[in-house]
């Protein structure tokens, strides 16, 4: 969070060698060229790479954050909620990006305590009570009522 | 960027808190009877206005430009080194080595293995603590500390025994060959046709070297990806982990840097200066190291800085104690004050200053 915004844009992956000047030397210039233009196609607010991560607020470190994996063009993202903490419409935004990636084929396993964001964004959903998974339902035929009682470990065949 | 200007918070509030403790000092001179303001142009007639007076000072400042960039790698890890006294006694070994027992034919080559030899030492000093709280989780702060002791009794083993000369009563080395003597800033002056320039004072090449470590440093922590890795274990070790950072490796190459760091310090001490490896050569520098880290905010100019500051006090303190009833120990109480109020105060003056910056830009 005391890293600068294009320091935590190229986080964990920093050893790339499209951030190297050279064998020794990191490209920051590069880097941070990169990160304006990641921020300008997130619509990271301020546009400012040179800002510490910890000055932007909840939603723009969580697009940052975003952008850093999303760009990366990954074949399998986890994410853990994504939208928590964010305003409205940074969540839609997310969001778009999330389906966006599904579209292109990739796979993503999403975590959320948000039960309208996992209906409206799931293919499958799987709902996990105890360390278990108590079952998987298709979000068209099911709700939240469901949803809500496997999450209390109570499965279709126990109530009946 | 927080809520002041950079300039600000690098300059004002480092020159803020040594004003401050220039003033505390100046109450104290006053109190044991002084003049603070005949104290001070002492200090500064005995530094800065004779030459060799500013070759005491740099050859101090070369001693705590290597300590305080020591302290400060391993401050960019959050690693707290106070074992720099220790690594710069067993770099001075691995310069007493060097410098003894391999037939140098020129200064030159003969900096280069000793640097060689003194990080070397150094490091292995270092990386002793490191790999204990790497893989141990042995607190860095307390082995490091307790190194320092082990460091000096090595340093006593050798000294009253295998590299005593014999007939000797001194706890010190043979002499180093005339060939491993570095040029003092005596003799460069006079290459370059200022003669009795610097005279007689112990600043020599080794100054170079260090001004040379300020930059590599500086290179190392902001423009290399292990400078980068380094700064991210210092800020958040968990975060680092989940980057694939592994936290073993970098406390064990920070504090190994920082180790070689130190152990260059006896270049200027041991070859430079009394040509010869003496018991206690370190006087306290791998502590002094730690304030200038402090107040240099762990940034190779600011240690430049710093340790120029520092460099000045020492000098300035010899002469205070030599000419004025001012006695040697009150310089201590005085760097103690820099370091109270540019270490562990500075939030007490970057508060009220952050304040003031607020109101004007709401104002503005």
């Amino acid at each position: 969070m005391d890293f600068m915004a294009w320091e935590n844009a190229v986080f964990g992956y920093h050893r790339d060698p499209a951030h190297q000047a050279n064998r020794f030397f990191m490209d920051n210039a590069a880097i941070k060229a990169e990160t304006a233009a990641k921020m300008q196609r997130f619509d990271v607010r301020p546009q400012n790479p040179n800002l510490t991560a910890q000055n932007f607020s909840g939603g723009n470190q969580q697009k940052i954050v975003l952008a850093r994996e999303i760009e990366r063009n990954p074949d399998l993202l986890l994410i853990g909620q994504p939208t928590r903490g964010v305003d409205i419409g940074a969540i839609e935004f997310i969001h778009q990006q999330i389906v966006a990636l599904r579209d292109q084929g990739k796979a993503i396993l999403l975590v959320s305590v948000e039960l309208d964001e996992i209906l409206s964004l799931s293919d499958r959903i799987a709902v996990m009570f105890d360390g278990q998974i108590m079952g998987e339902r298709d979000p068209a035929d099911t709700n939240e009522k469901e949803l809500g009682l496997l999450m209390a470990g109570v499965t279709g065949e126990a109530s009946a | 960027m927080g809520v002041m200007p950079k300039w600000a918070d690098v300059v004002l509030v480092p020159l803020i808190s040594l004003i401050i403790a220039a003033l505390l000092s100046a109450l104290l001179i006053l109190a044991i009877g002084e003049s603070p303001v005949a104290a001070l142009k002492l200090m500064i007639e005995g530094t800065l206005l004779r030459s060799s007076g500013w070759g005491y000072m740099l050859y101090y400042t070369t001693n705590f430009i290597f300590t305080g960039l020591a302290v400060s790698v391993a401050f960019h890890a959050a690693l707290f080194n106070i074992g720099g006294e220790g690594q710069a006694m067993m770099g001075g070994l691995g310069v007493a080595l060097v410098c003894l027992f391999i037939p140098w034919p020129h200064w030159s080559f003969a900096i280069i293995g000793a640097s060689l030899g003194a990080a070397f030492f150094g490091m292995i000093w270092a990386g002793l603590p490191a790999y204990l709280q790497a893989k141990r989780g042995s607190h860095i702060v307390i082995t490091t500390i307790m190194f320092n002791f082990i460091a000096a009794g090595v340093l006593n083993f050798f000294l009253v025994g295998a590299l005593k000369p014999k007939g000797s009563m001194d706890p010190a080395t043979a002499n180093f060959p005339a060939a491993t003597h570095l040029p003092t800033f005596e003799d460069m002056a006079g290459l370059l046709g200022f003669e009795k320039m610097f005279r007689a004072a112990p600043a020599n090449v080794s100054f170079f070297l260090a001004l040379v470590a300020c930059v590599l440093v500086w290179f190392l922590i902001w423009r290399t990806p292990l400078g980068y890795e380094i700064r991210a274990m210092g800020k958040s070790e968990p975060a680092a982990r989940y980057a694939g950072i592994g936290s073993v490796k970098i406390i064990m190459v920070a504090m190994m840097i920082s180790g070689a760091l130190s152990g260059m310090m006896a270049i200027n001490t041991t070859q430079g200066e009394s040509e010869r490896l003496i018991l206690n050569f370190t006087e306290g520098a791998g502590f002094i190291g730690i304030a200038v880290a402090l107040m240099g905010r762990s940034h190779p100019l600011g240690v430049f800085l710093a340790a120029l500051l520092f460099g000045f006090l020492y000098q300035g303190g010899a002469e205070l104690a030599l000419w004025t009833k001012i006695p040697r120990e009150l310089i201590v109480v005085i760097q103690a004050l820099v370091i109270l109020f540019t270490g562990a105060l500075t939030l007490m003056v970057r508060r009220p200053l952050e304040r003031l910056f607020l109101s004007l830009r709401r104002g503005g």
